[in-house]
């Protein structure tokens, strides 16, 4: 019952006490006197040591009345011993020596008092053990308070700091030890100015004059490595001490600069996309009107212009592909690939490429090399660009190592989820970035190079075929030591899939035929060159310049409808809603799909078309009319 | 100079009545308590100090001596007291010369202590 009062803090209702006492008059003395407080205490009495020694392995008292020479122990042994066997019960020696040095001696030692028999009476006895009793409670209070908080300092995730006015450190746990990457005892003693760069000593001084507050540092530790804090200061929490709690905010600043990043890139590849479509547009209307300019030039003259036009118009549009490839918004054809067969199909590309200034090193994973499942064109394109970019960053000549291999990650310590990966590794001894560079360097339209040399797309196209594959990127750099770009596609199980062979459109302008196309696209110019080329082909052509046109011209229409041309992203009634109400309807009629956005758009609208019934813009009209007879011509056969 | 003595009274200077009184926190019961386990334990405690001073048992006199050094004080009976503390020191010193006249001086103290506490407690009252 005290046991729970006593930790509650409260005083119990009777205090329990222990005399050890062996003589009987003595005894019967002072239980007389305790008698007389009426119930204000209880007690039991033992004549020997050896017997209070144990009663107190299985009681808890809250006084000990000790006299110190017994049958069975003398002196100050007698009192040593009950301390280490009641070392929280308050302690009143009795004595009949008047002793003073071992008086003092007792007291230095735990003893509450030290009464000489004789010399009290009921009213000095009651007070003596109420005070030691009170004494008692305080000392314990105070020493597991002060348990408790050396606990929590001991035992805090974060880093306590007590300095003194110059910032040097009086008292470091290990938290703020292992932040330092110093032991604790090396420490104390140091300034706190030695772990901070030089630009915050500003921050530093801002906080110590405000006297509380928090900032942000970043602590340069010994071994060099940097790790972000975040500062809880409070000045004088006792005079002239001042108290640092320090969170260590390294990973978590990490994780929201990349998720920070990554809605960027998101942000920016949306635009970029949207942009491309938008171009995609006006290039088509460019290209048809410049292809049949071509096809009706009557002199050399008027052919090389229009040959111009077309030929800058074909740059624009490769342009706005590898926008659309950072948006994720290009066509992709993923199969199941071997890395390094791709690798073996582009080596003499990439040889020629780089020059003979550059040496160069590729190291494919011969045995058990795993698959992927990506487009081989992207891919091709992201080893094409690293290796430029190697090369530009070698201007005096270097080594490029391009390095194929499987990869495992745990996903610990690692940006890279866990799962089994095929590391692309493309690394060279070129002039390195620094981290402000690092940080941009997968922006569009970001470039380190001369104006006119780079179209600040090479990485951005990487950073989206990357993501496209669901794979993962990663730079190592230092400024004049080289960069290290790693890629990790995500194996797949299957083997990989022979590459199929290239399908050549074969150069013709003859696509000549007499069927009837239903020709669907809000934009006016491309709809309308491309009905005039198509009507001069021979075919009957209907326009519509949305789905809901373009429903209304084919439910009126009688005859067949052989073939529908139409854009994915149309106001009123979309590309997939019109191309649902045909197939309903009209389940003969073949379909090619057009859009400025291609694959992504395709697949967020919901349509399934097979490959040969998609064209992206710009085209031109050889493709398109590669396209329509090859729709038409296998519907035929 | 001539002692007083009457019925009710301890010998002159065996001990302080008045203090004894108020240490006992006026409770006759506790002092007839007292007195009756002083009789029963004295004659062993100053048989055993006897032997002690018999042998020259330094060690054991001291004890003993302590003993009925505390008793002593618990009377409030500072002749006794100082007698039986003469006797521990020298028993702590090993210096014996004298202590045998000591003991005989302490059983006299000693005797007139009860003999005063008798007188003090006698009757059935509850006061002195």
């Amino acid at each position: 019952m005290n046991d729970v009062a006593n930790l509650m803090g409260r005083r119990p209702e009777s205090l329990n006490i222990l005399l050890v006492e062996d003589n009987l008059v003595d005894a019967r003395f002072i239980t007389g006197l305790l008698k007389s407080a009426a119930g204000e205490f209880q007690w039991r009495h033992v004549v020997q040591l050896s017997e209070a020694l144990v009663l107190l392995k299985s009681i808890r008292f809250d006084i000990i009345l000790l006299d110190l020479n017994l049958e069975d122990s003398l002196g100050h042994e007698t009192f040593s011993r009950i301390v280490s066997a009641a070392p929280s019960t308050a302690i009143l020696v009795l004595s009949a020596s008047d002793d003073e040095e071992l008086a003092i001696r007792t007291v230095r030692e735990g003893a509450q008092d030290y009464l000489v028999k004789g010399s009290f009476d009921r009213r000095l006895l009651l007070r003596s053990i109420h005070y030691a009793y009170e004494r008692k409670q305080s000392e314990e209070a105070l020493r597991k308070s002060e348990a408790t908080v050396r606990a929590i300092f001991e035992n805090s995730l974060d880093g306590i700091v007590i300095t003194e006015n110059n910032g040097y450190c009086l008292e470091a746990n290990s938290a703020a030890a292992a932040l330092t990457g110093l032991s604790r005892e090396n420490l104390l003693g140091r300034s706190l100015f030695d772990f901070l760069e030089e630009e915050q000593e500003g921050e530093w001084l801002r906080l110590r004059s405000a006297g509380s507050g928090s900032a942000r540092f970043w602590i340069r530790r010994d071994d060099g490595v940097k790790r972000l804090v975040e500062c809880g200061f409070s000045a004088n929490i006792l005079q002239g001490r001042h108290l640092m709690v320090l969170h260590d905010i390294t990973e978590q600043q990490n994780l929201e600069e990349r998720l920070r990043q990554s809605q960027k890139m998101e942000a920016v590849g949306r635009l970029a996309g949207g942009v491309a479509h938008d171009f995609n547009n006006i290039l088509g209307v460019i290209t048809v009107y410049a292809e049949q300019l071509q096809l009706a030039a009557t002199d050399g003259d008027q052919q090389f212009r229009a040959d111009k036009i077309m030929s800058a118009a074909e740059r624009a549009a490769a342009l706005t592909k590898q926008l659309l490839a950072f948006g994720r918004r290009q066509v992709l054809s993923p199969k199941l690939l071997n890395l390094g067969m791709v690798m073996a199909e582009i080596t003499n590309m990439v040889e020629s490429m780089v020059g003979a200034e550059i040496q160069l090193k590729i190291h494919v994973q011969e045995e058990d090399l795993g698959v992927v499942h990506a487009d081989q064109g992207q891919l091709e394109q992201v080893i094409l660009n690293l290796a430029i970019n190697a090369r530009d960053a070698m201007p005096m000549g270097g080594l490029l190592s391009i390095k194929i291999e499987n990869y495992a990650s745990d996903g610990n310590n690692t940006e890279i989820p866990a799962g089994e990966y095929v590391l692309l590794s493309v690394r060279d001894t070129g002039v390195g970035m620094d981290p402000d560079t690092q940080a941009l360097i997968f922006e569009p339209f970001f470039t380190t190079k001369e104006i006119g040399k780079g179209t600040g797309l090479g990485l951005a196209t990487v950073y989206g075929i990357v993501n496209q594959s669901n794979g993962h990127i990663t730079v190592y750099s230092e400024k004049g030591a080289g960069t290290t770009f790693n890629i990790y596609l995500p194996q797949v199980s299957e083997a990989a899939e022979p590459a199929p062979a290239q399908i050549i459109t074969p150069r013709r302008l003859d696509f000549n035929g007499t069927e009837t196309i239903l020709l669907v696209d809000d934009e006016d110019d491309l709809r309308n060159a491309t009905a005039e080329y198509l009507a001069a082909c021979g075919y009957r052509v209907m326009k519509a310049h949305d789905g809901k046109e373009a429903i209304e011209l084919a439910d009126r229409f009688r005859g067949d409808i052989n073939l529908l041309i139409s854009d994915i992203v149309m106001p009123n009634v979309s590309g997939r809603s019109l191309v649902d109400h045909v197939r309903k309807t009209r389940p003969d009629t073949r379909v090619l799909l057009i859009s400025g956005y291609a694959d992504d758009a395709v697949i967020r609208h919901g349509i399934f078309v097979e490959s040969a019934g998609f064209l992206q813009k710009p085209f031109t009209f050889q493709l398109l009319g590669y396209k329509i007879r090859t729709l038409l011509d296998g519907h035929t056969q | 100079m001539e002692q007083k003595q009457t019925a009710g009274d301890a010998p002159a200077g065996a001990f302080d009545r008045a203090s004894l009184w108020d240490r006992v926190n006026n409770d006759m019961e506790l002092l007839r308590d007292l007195l009756q386990i002083f009789r029963q334990e004295y004659p062993g405690m100053l048989q055993k100090l006897g032997a002690a001073v018999e042998a020259g048992n330094g060690a054991d006199i001291a004890k003993y001596g302590h003993k009925v050094k505390g008793s002593a004080l618990q009377f409030s009976a500072p002749r006794a007291a100082a007698t039986a503390a003469r006797i521990e020191k020298m028993g702590e010193s090993g210096s014996l010369e004298g202590v045998q006249e000591a003991f005989e001086q302490l059983k006299v103290d000693v005797a007139e202590l009860v003999e005063g506490l008798r007188l003090m407690t006698q009757g059935t009252g509850t006061t002195p």
